[in-house]
């Protein structure tokens, strides 16, 4: 078990947020110490409902990773970067696919470039002090997204990581990911003496998951969990519309639209997410709409991704 | 971790029905929320009590309701003003009479306006029933499907079924090849690169479906799901049939055994026709046939067969016609397919009698439990596995 950290509230800090902010930079190849490059970047447009809020602040004292399960599009993903901003965090993204290693997440070894350079000799590239690069294994290890947060964690600051769609990958990844994901540290074996190790602070780790398998108990016991739902009310959608930049007439009826799209059709093959919606309303702002003229769901192929459910809702427009 | 004291505590209680149900929980998990709660989260509202529990006891959209409704059941008269965090920081909340009132008490009688109340008019000798004798629950129950195999567990035991080959483009470095390559030159040379290893394994799955199968439809599609979803195979396919995958052999070669109460197909083996035409059905209403060829040539070649049925098992009745079809399907099948077991919802203590013990004694035939599964993927394997009476094709 881990301190309890209270120092950190997202629920607090996402209430105020300056239009953009100075964050260190993650595109680096080496984590510094300190003299860390910097990188603008701007303001996360995100309205988190009060209890994933709470959620968020939860998982960040217990300094658990947190597990958001919920339909796509709904904003799992940018939860974390609206954490990372909010928190003045770097962001560390890793997104998996079906080949991802766990051991990525930490780091990579170019064990192919280190033997070109070694058949190179004395001609092979060198390091700033002469020696050659082939020389030492460090020389081409590649810290990953988890590895440099927690490099990070070591010389004190924080990081945000997030791991998306981690079903994607094997059945094993997030077995292999235990040790690390709760003592936050590890060790680079092809590089003896090499590794990192958090020591006071953790980094803040979210986890998306599409349900398309099933995670192992030994992890999931790790985590704190989330369903993010679609907006219960018709309130909070046009609060979200708005934060995007459309105006209230609009976002007032595309809300109340896209309630009747889902509760009618309850079983529509894909239900149209909050992205879908955003998408399709800033269009029809951007082409001058009127209210009115939304609901003959002009353009409906952007919230409507399945042909079924288009001939559907369509069919019964005419209807009408 | 401290031992709850003598009062009694709801979230000890919410925590031991919770492990009762299966749920992974742990000492960690329970000073999870013992901590959450010294952080000062969950004080605000009972709502919000039960949100910290669900978060960090449930980790699915399944297991959150479970939770939800365990903790309306036994967090009964959670009142934020009356409970309260004892004196010396001590976070137990008040709890009342204890921690699991007997259900019938939840609500008392005179809650229920008598007017409001259904009533029966008894048309024997027996004296009326009214609703507010049997007051409703107030919590929700919660049903979810508990199956003897769980999905990860059949994942795991599919997961064995492999065929690796390397495809793809070159991205590993082959060590072995290298040096190897080096030491042959003698001078230096570049390193040698080879594709990943891919699973080319192939699945055919054929299903058994309504009649006697009918109990076993939801457990057979959470272990087809599971197989599909997690078992990272090549090529997984689902077809499905009644009782017998092809039927219509021609049952003239029964005619030896005329007039026996439960003729063995043993003096005939040999004559049995094979079977390869006929349809499958490719939806589990069996709606919507497909000839078997087209089934063969675009999914069998190469396919790892499973057949997921009771084999008559259910009803335990022996039926030679029956075994005659799926003998001269089987017979059928070993022409396109080497591999073939078979999977019976039934425990092996069902079959004796039965036309499924007849079959097992011609396929390897396993229970569909975890061990069966790994035992039939073990045979797909290639294992071998010893049949007392191996169908040969051609033999004739």
């Amino acid at each position: 078990m881990h301190d309890i950290d209270l120092s950190l509230s997202y629920a607090e800090a996402v209430k105020n947020l300056p239009s953009e902010r100075e964050i260190e930079d993650v595109h680096v190849d080496v984590v510094a110490e300190d003299d860390w490059p910097t990188r603008l970047v701007e303001r996360e447009v995100y309205q988190p409902s009060a209890e994933l809020a709470r959620v968020t602040d939860l998982a960040l004292a217990l300094g658990r990773p947190l597990l958001l399960q919920g339909e796509p599009g709904c904003g799992k993903t940018r939860l974390a970067h609206s954490v990372a901003y909010a928190l003045d965090m770097p962001l560390e993204v890793s997104y998996i696919k079906s080949t991802s290693r766990a051991q990525d997440l930490l780091y990579t070894y170019d064990a192919v470039r280190r033997l070109y350079d070694s058949q190179l000799g004395a001609e092979g590239p060198k390091a700033r002090d002469g020696e050659p690069l082939a020389r030492f294994a460090r020389n081409y290890i590649n810290l990953g997204p988890l590895g440099r947060a927690i490099a990070r964690a070591e010389y004190g600051r924080h990081s945000a990581v997030l791991i998306d769609e981690i079903d994607k990958a094997d059945l094993d990844f997030p077995n292999d990911l235990l040790w690390e994901l709760d003592r936050m540290e590890f060790s680079v074996p092809e590089a003896p003496g090499l590794g990192h190790r958090a020591a006071n602070l953790r980094p803040f780790v979210v986890i998306t998951h599409n349900e398309e398998r099933p995670l192992p108990p030994a992890f999931l016991r790790r985590c704190v969990y989330y369903y993010v739902e679609f907006p219960k009310t018709r309130r909070e959608i046009e609060q979200i519309l708005s934060l995007h930049g459309v105006k209230p007439a609009l976002s007032e009826k595309s809300a109340e639209l896209i309630n009747e799209l889902r509760n009618k059709y309850e079983d529509l093959n894909k239900k149209p997410g909050l992205t879908e919606l955003i998408d399709w309303v800033r269009y029809e702002e951007a082409r001058g709409a009127t209210p009115e003229q939304l609901t003959n769901l002009p353009d409906i192929e952007a919230v409507l991704k399945d042909r079924a459910d288009i001939e559907r809702v369509r069919k019964d427009l005419t209807v009408k | 971790m401290t031992e709850p004291d003598e009062r009694p505590f709801f979230l000890w209680t919410l925590f031991q029905q919770l492990r009762r149900r299966g749920f992974a929980l742990g000492p960690e998990e329970y000073e999870a929320v013992r901590s959450a709660l010294h952080a000062g989260f969950g004080w605000s509202s009972r709502r919000e009590l039960r949100e910290v529990c669900s978060t960090l006891w449930a980790k699915s959209r399944d297991e959150r309701a479970v939770v939800a409704a365990l903790f309306d059941q036994h967090v009964t008269n959670w009142d934020l003003d009356a409970g309260a965090v004892g004196t010396d920081g001590e976070l137990w909340p008040v709890t009342g009479e204890g921690p699991m009132p007997d259900g019938l008490d939840l609500v008392s009688p005179e809650q229920e306006p008598e007017d409001l109340v259904p009533q029966m008019a008894s048309m024997g000798g027996l004296p009326p029933l009214t609703l507010s004798e049997m007051p409703a629950l107030a919590y929700q129950h919660v049903f979810l499907p508990q199956y003897p195999v769980s999905f990860r567990a059949v994942a795991q035991a599919w997961r064995r079924l492999r065929w690796p080959v390397r495809e793809g483009p070159a991205t590993e470095l082959d060590v072995d090849a290298t040096i190897q390559r080096r030491c042959d030159l003698g001078v230096v040379s570049p390193p040698v690169l080879r594709p990943r290893r891919r699973n080319r394994a192939k699945l055919l799955l054929l299903v058994d479906r309504q009649g006697s199968m009918a109990p076993f439809h939801s457990y057979v599609d959470e272990v087809c799901r599971a197989i599909r979803g997690a078992g990272r195979l090549r090529q997984v396919d689902l077809f499905y049939f009644h009782d017998t995958p092809l039927e219509g052999a021609d049952s003239s070669v029964l005619e030896p055994l005329r007039g026996q109460l439960f003729p063995s197909l043993d003096p005939v083996l040999a004559e049995v026709p094979t079977l390869t035409q006929g349809t499958l059905m490719s939806d589990p209403e069996l709606m919507s046939p497909i000839s078997m060829r087209d089934v063969v040539s675009e999914h069998g070649r190469g396919a790892a067969v499973v057949i997921l049925g009771d084999g008559g098992a259910a009803r335990g009745r022996y039926d030679v016609l029956r075994l005659l079809d799926t003998v001269a399907f089987l017979k059928g099948a070993k022409q396109w397919s080497d591999r073939l077991v078979w999977l019976n919802p039934l425990p092996p203590a069902a079959w004796p009698g039965s036309t499924a013990a007849e079959i097992a004694r011609h396929v390897p035939m396993f229970p569909m439990d975890r061990d069966g599964m790994y035992r039939a993927v073990n045979v797909l394997r290639g294992q071998p596995f010893a049949l007392e009476k191996p169908l040969t094709v051609g033999a004739w």
